[in-house]
């Protein structure tokens, strides 16, 4: 049974390419050149590949159609843009979290008081019982008002005045005169 | 939830019964009625007012956006109440025999007699009664014959007769028609 028969195929091809392109470490190279000289088709495959690096290397560079140069460069600003997006609302996220239910809480606060005033200013007008109450109030003491006024015209004109003020100017007359 | 317990506690603190507020103002040292009087005339009184409990205490409140002084006189006042009715040679005779009753019951009574004043045209008696030196409540019955009518007023509360006839007199007395 031949070496190749035990690599997987897939695996055998990597490694040519990475013999190729000197990517194996120099214990790996080394059994590498111990397996092509054992094993004629991996030294092929090494010739191959050689040649056809060598192929591409010697090909004039290959402009990339406007198209599709322009398609990328759309495709990549367009992932920017989302990246920045994502990006920024974490951000906004991270230092504004800790406000956030602050102010939520001072946003509703003022939402209440303001409808509440609003509500207030809305809600003035009275109930027409207490209106009527009200005004029996005001009748009332408005009455009595009227009335300790005339009776007490009355009180000062009929009693105090003559019955005090001019028995007290009487007796201080006499007084004077003795 | 404790913030809807405490709204819970002060509907139910802030709601009175009527009845039960009726009953308790009867009660009050400064309170006098006159119900005799429906009977005496037969007819309904041209004005009557029964102002106590919820009522009062919500026109008080009214009062405080117009005239905070009469809202502050109002929420010591435990009650107002006022009947007038029309007078007629029929009923002069009657009505007066009452007022006396009334004023013989209220001196016998503990209340004070601050005017009486007995003339042809005017005849008006206003009492008060103190309790532990304040007033309790204050009557007034006037008999008016230039107007034809008779009045039957009692405030029951801590009143202060200067601050009634202070608000009284910027209701004016010639709005007492208006009214």
């Amino acid at each position: 049974m031949s070496i190749s028969e035990h690599l997987d195929i897939w695996a055998w091809d990597d490694s040519v390419e990475a013999f190729v392109d000197g990517d194996l470490s120099a214990e790996e190279a080394s059994r590498f050149a111990s397996l092509m000289e054992l094993e004629v088709a991996v030294a092929t495959e090494v010739k191959m590949a050689k040649a056809i690096q060598n192929s591409f290397r010697s090909l004039a560079p290959v402009e990339c159609p406007e198209s599709i140069t322009t398609a990328i460069l759309k495709k990549a600003r367009t992932d920017l843009m989302a990246a920045m997006r994502i990006n920024g609302w974490h951000a906004v996220r991270k230092y504004f979290r800790p406000l956030f239910r602050p102010v939520l809480a001072m946003t509703i606060l003022l939402a209440m008081v303001l409808s509440s005033v609003w509500l207030g200013k809305s809600t003035t007008r009275i109930e027409p019982a207490v209106a009527e109450a009200l005004n029996d109030v005001k009748w009332t003491l408005a009455y009595l008002a009227e009335v300790t006024r005339q009776t007490g015209s009355t009180v000062r004109a009929e009693a105090l005045e003559p019955l005090v003020l001019e028995r007290i100017q009487e007796a201080v007359e006499t007084f004077i005169d003795h | 939830m404790k913030s809807t317990l405490l709204l819970l506690i002060f509907l139910v603190g802030s709601w009175t019964d009527p009845v039960a507020a009726q009953s308790s103002i009867e009660t009050d040292p400064g309170y006098v009625s006159f119900a005799d009087l429906n009977d005496i005339f037969g007819v309904a009184p041209k004005i009557e007012a029964n102002i106590h409990g919820a009522i009062l205490r919500l026109v008080a409140e009214a009062a405080e956006l117009e005239d905070p002084e009469l809202a502050d006189l109002l929420r010591r006042v435990r009650g107002v109440y006022v009947r007038v009715f029309d007078l007629n040679r029929l009923n002069l005779d009657t009505v007066k025999s009452y007022k006396d009753r009334v004023s013989r019951l209220l001196v016998e009574g503990g209340w004070d007699t601050v005017i009486a004043v007995r003339k042809r045209n005017e005849d008006v008696n206003m009492y008060v009664r103190l309790v532990d030196e304040e007033i309790a409540g204050m009557v007034v019955m006037s008999i008016n014959h230039f107007d034809d009518e008779t009045a039957f007023l009692n405030i029951v509360g801590d009143i202060d007769p200067e601050q009634i006839g202070r608000i009284g007199r910027k209701f004016g007395a010639s709005r007492v028609s208006e009214f």
